[in-house]
């Protein structure tokens, strides 16, 4: 006999609907699995017979074969047990196929009958619900799956729940999440501003970078709080909007790094890929397409500790999320898309042995060393970085100290303030291209939204001709002179914001030595 | 040396047959051979044909007789099976199977029959 039950598959975070066809006829026993199956739906085979026989299901030696349509995409993945086991308890006619085609089913067996997690639930139910199907999947993702809706997800803990749910032995009530509250619930943040002691110039860059959405680097010798530091940014961001969290948790949920207890990524995500980490690792990728870290901080922050450590091809492959907000990933087969609208945050030494700007420690490299060093970050990636700031040693005062620094929440306020106002000015802007912050305007809309006056400009040309800053960093002062005066609330930009801009160009000024 | 183990394969098969009548399945065919290879027995009960491969021990090897019956062994066993069904006037059946029977001397008269209904799948 012939069943066809709907299961799912995704590709990048997109997904497909996937019909698991099982036959079982008379004829030399043997269990087949067509349909372009990788080898883990090739070894369902095994796990669903052992998980058929040690749930009570006896079933007689057919020949049975299993075909994943369409049959042209690779299917990967564990999920397709459960409706494999379901197909095969219908072909042989166990369990009647009654109501079969109001559901989708996905699920990974166990030997013994239970059900293991599976990775995107979530995009799984957003497919469901536009469908108008009924969606069957492990409990421990029925919470996650939820979140798409309420009244279709139904979460089963064992292959023996789910066919006496479907027999109609038993009732079963579908999963339920109240989204708002798990969202409000989840989005506290555990650390705080006011835990950094001292630093109020590294605190002040941040605000800036968080308020215009800049891209930043800190410079500074080790063990100064350049991590602390970076930890703490998300906290001073915008609060996610309920939108912008759940585009967030698609990727995780893709990605399988959900936890199944709060599955919903409720504030801005915080990535620190190790500096060993390859550059499939970081835009995603992989012979099984999967999400990388600029895709799982989208929406948040990717911080780069010791940047010139990273490999060179890592750091370029950056180029592409930094400027358009998505990775695109060209396979023979497919075309994968996953969205990465990040703020980056690179941490580095300012020389080898970590001391040259140091006061207090003498710095023990040459001049070439440093130089190397430093070479080892490309333009076109110093490019797309804004703001550069030194954060100097602490002086034991100042970590002594009890002065509690400003909280979180109080950046934050002023934060908002400055995005609305951006979000207020390029809202007639005309084109294709949206802009939100202001580090996202680009030669032409400086040219619009940052004049100066002839005194700034006096300044600048000052600083310019000074410091020996380059023609790139002329633009980026003027688009952090322009955050600067926003978070005044200031409508133009004036001579002192011009002047504090400028100090946060530290990699475009020559090295004096 | 080689007669031995022919006896005690003989001897093997003879008391797979009367194991197996016991338990109620009519005999087909025994050593049905073709030359890819032999089928040991053919037996049908409850409308099922069973292909059983009977493998016989002496108890002191260290080895489990089950263990022989590898892949290789069963594409043989596959490949015979097609064959048969290919050849003879079948009986009316709905399933098929592949059974492995070990048995294993401890002793004049004392064996341990152990009966794997359907042990492997169609191999190929």
């Amino acid at each position: 006999m012939l069943s066809k039950i709907l299961s799912a598959g995704i590709i990048g975070i997109e997904p497909y609907l996937v019909e698991v066809e099982v036959d079982a006829v008379r004829g030399l026993p043997s269990f087949t699995t067509v349909g372009l199956p990788d080898n883990a739906v090739k070894e369902s085979k095994d796990r669903v017979q052992s998980a058929l026989k040690n749930s009570g299901y006896l079933l007689p030696p057919q020949k049975i074969t299993v075909n994943l349509a369409p049959a042209d995409i690779k299917k990967e993945g564990a999920s397709y047990d459960l409706p494999i086991a379901i197909g095969m308890l219908v072909a042989t006619g166990k369990v009647s196929a009654g109501k079969l085609d109001k559901f989708v089913i996905l699920g990974e067996l166990a030997l013994d009958g239970t059900l293991r997690p599976i990775k995107g639930a979530l995009v799984v139910s957003d497919l469901a619900k536009k469908l108008g199907l009924s969606l069957i999947l492990p409990f421990k993702n029925s919470h996650e799956a939820a979140i798409a809706g309420s009244g279709f997800v139904y979460g089963f803990n064992t292959l023996r729940e789910v066919v006496d749910f479907l027999e109609g032995r038993t009732e079963v009530s579908p999963a339920q999440v109240d989204v708002e509250k798990l969202f409000e619930k989840e989005s506290k943040w555990s650390i705080d501003f006011s835990d950094v002691k001292g630093q109020e110039h590294a605190k002040r860059a941040l605000e800036i970078a968080a308020a215009g959405g800049h891209n930043m680097l800190m410079i500074g010798p080790p063990g100064t709080g350049k991590t602390m530091l970076a930890r703490r940014l998300p906290t001073i961001l915008p609060k996610m909007t309920l939108e912008e969290a759940l585009e967030t948790t698609r990727i995780h949920s893709v990605a399988g790094v959900l936890r199944s207890k709060n599955p919903i990524v409720a504030v801005r995500p915080f990535r620190a890929p190790h500096h060993t980490i390859s550059d499939a690792g970081l835009t995603g990728g992989g012979q099984i397409p999967k999400p990388g870290e600029v895709s799982l901080a989208h929406n948040g922050v990717l911080f780069l500790d010791e940047l010139p450590e990273f490999r060179r091809n890592v750091l370029e492959v950056l180029r592409q999320p930094l400027e358009d907000g998505f990775v695109v990933l060209s396979r023979a087969k497919t075309t994968i898309t996953y969205p990465s609208r990040f703020m980056l945050v690179a941490a580095m030494n300012p020389c080898p042995c970590g001391h040259y700007t140091d006061p207090y420690n003498p710095c023990t490299c040459t001049p070439l060393a440093i130089q190397r060093y430093r070479s080892k970050i490309s333009g076109p990636l110093l490019d797309r970085i804004d703001i550069h700031i030194d954060v100097p040693s602490l002086r034991y005062e100042e970590l002594a100290s009890k002065k509690e620094g400003e909280s979180s929440e109080k950046i934050r306020e002023r934060v908002d303030r400055a995005r609305k106002i951006q979000v207020e000015r390029f809202k007639n802007l005309k084109g294709k291209r949206k802009i939100y912050c202001n580090a996202q305007m680009e030669t032409k809309e400086i040219k619009v939204f940052c004049q100066i006056d002839d005194e700034s400009e006096n300044l600048l040309r000052v600083a310019m001709e000074k410091f020996g800053l380059s023609a790139r960093a002329y633009d980026k002062i003027l688009k952090i002179s322009r955050t600067i005066a926003d978070l005044e609330g200031s409508p133009e930009i004036k001579p002192y914001h011009i002047a504090e801009a400028i100090q946060y160009r530290t990699l475009d000024r020559n090295i004096d030595l | 040396m080689q007669d031995i183990k022919h006896l005690i394969g003989k001897m093997g098969e003879e008391t797979a047959i009367s194991f197996l009548k016991r338990k109620g399945y009519k005999l087909l065919e025994k050593n049905f051979r073709t030359r890819n290879g032999e089928i040991d027995l053919i037996v049908y009960k409850n409308k099922t044909i069973v292909f059983v491969e009977v493998k016989t021990r002496k108890f002191k090897t260290p080895y489990l007789p089950e263990e022989s019956v590898n892949i290789y062994k069963q594409r043989k066993i596959s490949a015979v099976a097609k064959e048969y069904l290919l050849k003879k006037e079948l009986p009316e059946y709905n399933f098929l199977r592949f059974d492995v029977i070990t048995i294993r001397y401890s002793g004049r008269k004392k064996e341990e029959i152990e009966h794997y209904e359907g042990a492997f799948l169609n191999a190929f």
